[in-house]
């Protein structure tokens, strides 16, 4: 069979005419990635953070209704498995913020040390069952009186039980004498901080660095938390400090233009 | 019917007239929240595993305007062979995408890790959600071919410029 008739030409050029489209759509796209404000690095250099979430959920974990939970009773030890913001929000008095975080389990050692006899009610957040895991991982340590709040923190309201929150004080004014904390992202902290800073970023997946809440926890002043851009950032990472039992936390408004023109001494990255 | 007079008939114009609509529009309703996010974008590009973290970003800012572009041109009927190339040329590379994570097992909706059934899960999405899309792709891919090879672009801006020029 012949193949006089098809159109090679005009195939090749279509060809041809897609290849300088293709062309001119890159530049568009990375044009338009350039000028947008939340645009990626063409070239990424940080390695995705890979979840291995598919956390082992033990099945018949013992649970534990409020009814049975007498107020002020001493035995009983509140443990808040949720993140910091809704720790914040709204937790139980007295419990203790131990997060769960989608790929990071919090330190067991205080539990492991508490009185025999004691019980560890843990609640956590319902849609990554952050209390389920986190029991799941007590009950294989063979931790014993160990149990799960049955309906968490709603179930506690519900009952008209006292709730508490963490206030954050905001300020104005920036402190003359204070620890600074740059809730940035690493790169912003980068480009420019206080000089002494410690960047402590808000984190949803890890909890901040040992290493930089060791160093924040030992001060004994007053730890001003600031970011770049809005405040958000400062606000979520004040609440993780202060969650942790961090004292004399407060959000400097302004963000690091309010710090400069006060005269704090600004570093500037490579 | 000679092959010329076959390959340059009207009746193929109008016959890849639904193909073109419904493979533009399912590559707008693709390529937008791509445009959105993506960074989201950049993430679905490395769960299939296939390109260096390098070059991930790169993809996932500048593929989803090629999809809107051609999406929008092969509607409107501008360029219409050359755009229907290049969305052949973006199947392709969604098929064997798609067929390198389902031979692999790559484990795509999320892990259904708080469902009891996670395994369950992921199987009917292998074989619901995995392998309709590849279908769908598939589809596309021919009907897409056809416009290629068949379509000179009379219905559109191709035909209109054409007259015009007349």
């Amino acid at each position: 069979m012949s193949l006089r008739g098809v159109p090679f030409r005009k195939l090749w050029m279509s060809a041809v005419e897609g290849l300088i489209i293709t062309i001119i759509a890159f530049g568009i796209a990375i044009a338009f990635n350039a000028l947008r404000k939340n645009g990626v690095p063409l070239v990424r250099k940080t390695p995705f953070s890979v979840y291995t979430l598919c956390p082992e959920v033990g099945t018949n974990l013992p649970e534990i209704t409020i009814d049975k939970l007498k107020m002020g009773e001493k035995r009983l030890y509140y443990v808040d498995s949720r993140l910091s913001n809704e720790y914040c929000s709204a937790h139980i008095p007295g419990s203790h913020f131990m997060p769960v975080y989608p790929i990071d389990m919090p330190d067991f050692k205080p539990l492991q040390n508490l009185p025999e006899g004691s019980w560890i009610i843990v609640y956590g957040q319902e849609t990554v069952k952050s209390d389920e895991r986190m029991v799941t991982e007590l009950v294989k340590l063979k931790l014993r009186g160990v149990y799960i709040l049955k309906g968490g923190l709603k179930a506690w309201k519900d009952a008209k039980r006292p709730v508490s929150k963490l206030e954050i004080k905001t300020v104005t004014e920036v402190p003359t004498k204070a620890l600074f904390v740059d809730a940035s992202a690493e790169e912003l902290f980068a480009k420019e901080h206080a000089a002494g800073a410690v960047n402590i970023p808000p984190e949803v997946d890890l909890p901040p660095e040992t290493e930089k809440l060791t160093q924040v926890s030992k001060y004994a002043g007053v730890i001003a938390v600031y970011s770049q851009g809005d405040d958000s950032a400062a606000q979520k990472t004040a609440c993780e400090l202060s969650a942790r039992g961090i004292k004399n936390v407060q959000v400097v408004t302004g963000g690091i233009d309010a710090l400069r023109k006060t005269g704090v001494k600004i570093e500037s990255g490579k | 019917m000679t092959l010329q007079r076959f390959w340059n008939h009207p009746a193929h114009s109008w016959v890849s007239l639904l193909p073109r609509l419904i493979t533009g529009i399912t590559f707008i309703i693709a390529a937008w929240p791509k445009i959105l996010n993506p960074d989201d974008f950049a993430w679905s590009i490395n769960m299939y595993q296939m390109l260096g973290r390098e070059y991930i970003n790169f993809m996932a800012v500048t593929l989803p305007w090629l999809e809107m572009i051609t999406g929008v041109a092969i509607i409107i009927g501008f360029r219409t062979r050359a755009m229907a190339f290049l969305l052949c040329g973006m199947l392709v590379m969604f098929i064997v995408a798609l067929t390198y994570a389902i031979v692999n097992h790559i484990e795509m909706p999320g892990c259904g890790c708080f469902s009891q059934e996670g395994a369950k899960a992921i199987d009917a999405y292998k074989s619901e959600v995995g392998y309709g899309l590849l279908i769908r792709d598939w589809l596309m891919f021919f009907a897409m071919g056809y416009v290629w090879l068949f379509d000179d672009g009379r219905i559109g801006v191709d035909g209109l410029i054409r007259r015009f020029k007349k």
